[in-house]
């Protein structure tokens, strides 16, 4: 659904009646996963995809039939071992369930993208067949609407576990919060941590001075910033808090240093620095001189990453992206 | 020369072979090796390339050989008045007649773990993702029957209860290095106890590593397929000795120079008195033959 929402919002704005479809169910190897989402407009025009171009055909049709009967919202099955009315199936042997409706500008969806650009986890209710299409949102707060105690406590733990689901009748949509990782020091490792980072719903911040390093076309997977700049020029205007996290990879004294001084102080949820046990102890020293609290020294992960004995960039960025989970899930 | 260096490498990592890139790194005159110059030392101690002169040649394979089993590069000279005493460089007698000094950078290219992946569980095909992103290579689960090396093999067994224990009875057969089970502890001892009814020995149900993955809290699909990806670089950077210890071979002493050559597959040898002599090299044969008394009165 993520990556139609600018879509999504602009059809809001617009003040049309179209259709949403979303991937509720899926069995076996289905191409797009549960939550993935399409528009379709009355016009047959088409925005995303829920399998990757198998079904959508089929998919267009029952919309456009439903906008102009204004019919109830409905599921669709689609699988290969269907013999169902449906012609078409997955190729690939899966199965898939999609949920269809019609969607006006409503107060739930204008929350929705409201949450999910302002980087607040929520969980979008919707109530399958027997619940009529009803909608809620979970923040974590509560539900807004149902106030269903065991539909709270399955939004709880499907946003824990990040997944999106049916649970009892209801259709739960996770959309999580993005966690930030700050890395400085683009080299190497560098690139595969964003890789990663990316795949586990980070959003990455680069930040190296030496300009040789910060030439996008290095990145195969790209970071959501990156700056040719000195940490303590870019790091005062950059959000260190509980949800953030911070590498320093440079090797370099005079860039890592800066960084750490800056992000120890602002108390985020990870600090992890390059480097061996010696390197790590005279950082130490260099920062006790500087006068940084022993307490904040401490809280440094150096050597930096699980001690797996990772020996090329891939894997120290493996290391590395496992350590952080790690204390992310001790925060849950 | 260069290129066929670097097809040479490519087509061992394409079989799967390990070997050692022997690299000079520096030299001083008087010695034939340059530094850039490289060569290929496979398992078997066969050397493709050039380094230097035959009886340098004979250490960088050794050498090559102990690198290959401790999994970590090394630094080597050879030179002709090594002192190990203060030195984190591994010195050699440089006996030939040339009398430089050769540094030489040897590192080891072990390959890469192949994993296969068993179950269509969300965690299988995370894995499978992540795998290829990390430059692993995932192997179909139709491909299982390819697998030859059981020192590469890699197995996560993620079923989800739709056939536990035959994929784990297929992985054992294996003897695979590493076999996580991704199930929880509970889960693995149920599996473990049906499969021990079924005759399979308890040090290869010992192998299996339940739950699959180090332990980071893990709780999404994702999250489970990092931990185990994470295991299995430890586990494979854990491995030591990719091949077989070398077998010590007999020695001789080159009655010339002085160096140790192994007798098995000698090239240079000279027979006197009805007794072969091993050289390093045909010039310390040639000096030899023209004057052995000199060398055998010598040694005594």
């Amino acid at each position: 659904m993520i990556e139609i929402l600018n879509e999504f919002e602009s059809q809001l704005d617009q003040g049309s009646v179209f259709a949403l479809a979303t991937v509720i169910n899926t069995w076996r190897s289905a191409p797009r996963a549960e939550g993935a989402a399409m528009i379709i407009l009355p016009d047959g025009t088409m925005f995303g995809s829920v399998s990757g171009g198998c079904v959508e055909s089929t998919v267009v049709k029952e919309a456009r039939e439903l906008m102009g009967s204004g019919g109830e919202a409905r599921r669709l099955s689609f699988g290969v071992t269907n013999e169902d009315a449906w012609s078409v199936g997955l190729s690939c042997g899966g199965e898939i369930e999609v949920w269809l409706e019609t969607v006006e500008d409503q107060k739930v969806w204008r929350k929705l993208i409201e949450l999910v650009r302002s980087n607040q986890g929520c969980v979008l209710v919707t109530g399958l067949e027997q619940y009529n299409g009803s909608r809620a949102i979970f923040t974590g707060e509560g539900l807004d609407e149902l106030e269903a105690l065991d539909l709270a406590e399955a939004c709880k733990q499907a946003y824990i576990q990040h997944k999106t689901q049916i649970s009892e009748g209801y259709f739960l949509n996770v959309f999580p919060s993005k966690s930030r990782l700050v890395i400085i020091g683009a080299a190497h490792v560098t690139l595969d941590l964003v890789k990663l980072a990316g795949a586990f719903n980070f959003e990455t911040i680069v930040i190296d001075p030496r300009g040789i390093f910060t030439k996008e076309d290095r990145f195969g997977v790209k970071p959501d910033q990156i700056y040719n700049d000195w940490p303590a020029e870019v790091l005062p205007d950059i959000k260190l808090d509980a949800d953030t996290y911070v590498v320093v990879l440079t090797h370099d004294p005079k860039i890592d240093d800066q960084a750490l001084k800056i992000v120890l102080d602002a108390g985020v949820a990870y600090v992890g620095a390059l480097g061996s046990k010696k390197t790590h102890a005279q950082r130490t020293m260099r920062l006790k001189d500087a006068g940084v609290p022993e307490e904040q020294i401490e809280q440094i992960y150096g050597p930096v990453g699980l001690n797996i004995n990772a020996r090329q960039p891939a894997e120290i960025a493996l290391s590395i992206m496992a350590q952080i989970i790690g204390v992310k899930n001790q925060h849950l | 020369m260069f290129e066929q260096y670097l097809r040479q490498a490519q087509q061992l990592i394409t079989e799967g072979r390990p070997f050692v890139v022997a690299l000079v790194v520096n030299h001083v005159s008087p010695i034939s090796g340059k530094p850039g110059d490289r060569a290929i030392v496979t398992d078997d101690g066969k050397l493709w390339g050039w380094v230097a002169g035959g009886c340098s040649q004979v250490i960088i394979i050794e050498e090559a050989m102990n690198v290959l089993n401790s999994g970590s590069p090394k630094l080597i000279q050879i030179t002709p008045d090594p002192d190990n005493s203060n030195s984190k460089i591994t010195k050699h007698k440089m006996t030939c007649h040339s009398g430089g000094t050769l540094d030489v950078y040897l590192e080891p290219v072990v390959p890469k773990p192949q994993i296969v992946i068993l179950g269509k569980s969300a965690v299988a095909q995370k894995l499978e993702t992540l795998g290829k992103a990390m430059d692993f290579q995932v192997l179909n689960r139709l491909d299982i029957t390819r697998l030859t090396n059981s020192e590469r093999t890699y197995i996560v067994v993620s079923t989800q209860g739709d056939g536990d224990e035959a994929a784990l009875e297929q992985a054992l057969s294996f003897k695979p290095v590493y076999l996580g089970f991704v199930a929880s502890h509970k889960k693995a001892e149920a599996v473990k106890a049906i499969l021990s009814g079924r005759g399979i020995p308890k040090e290869q149900l010992d192998t299996i590593k339940a739950p699959a993955g180090l332990d980071i809290l893990a709780r999404s699909p994702e999250e489970i397929a990092l931990s185990i990806l994470a295991e299995m670089v430890m586990v494979f950077r854990q491995q030591k000795g990719v091949v077989d210890k070398p077998v010590e071979k007999e020695k001789a002493i080159d009655p010339v120079c002085g160096m140790q050559v192994t007798i098995e597959g000698a090239q240079h040898v000279f027979n006197h008195s009805s007794i072969d002599y091993y050289f390093c090299c045909a010039g310390c044969k040639e000096i030899f033959s023209q004057e052995p008394e000199r060398f055998l009165a010598n040694k005594d």
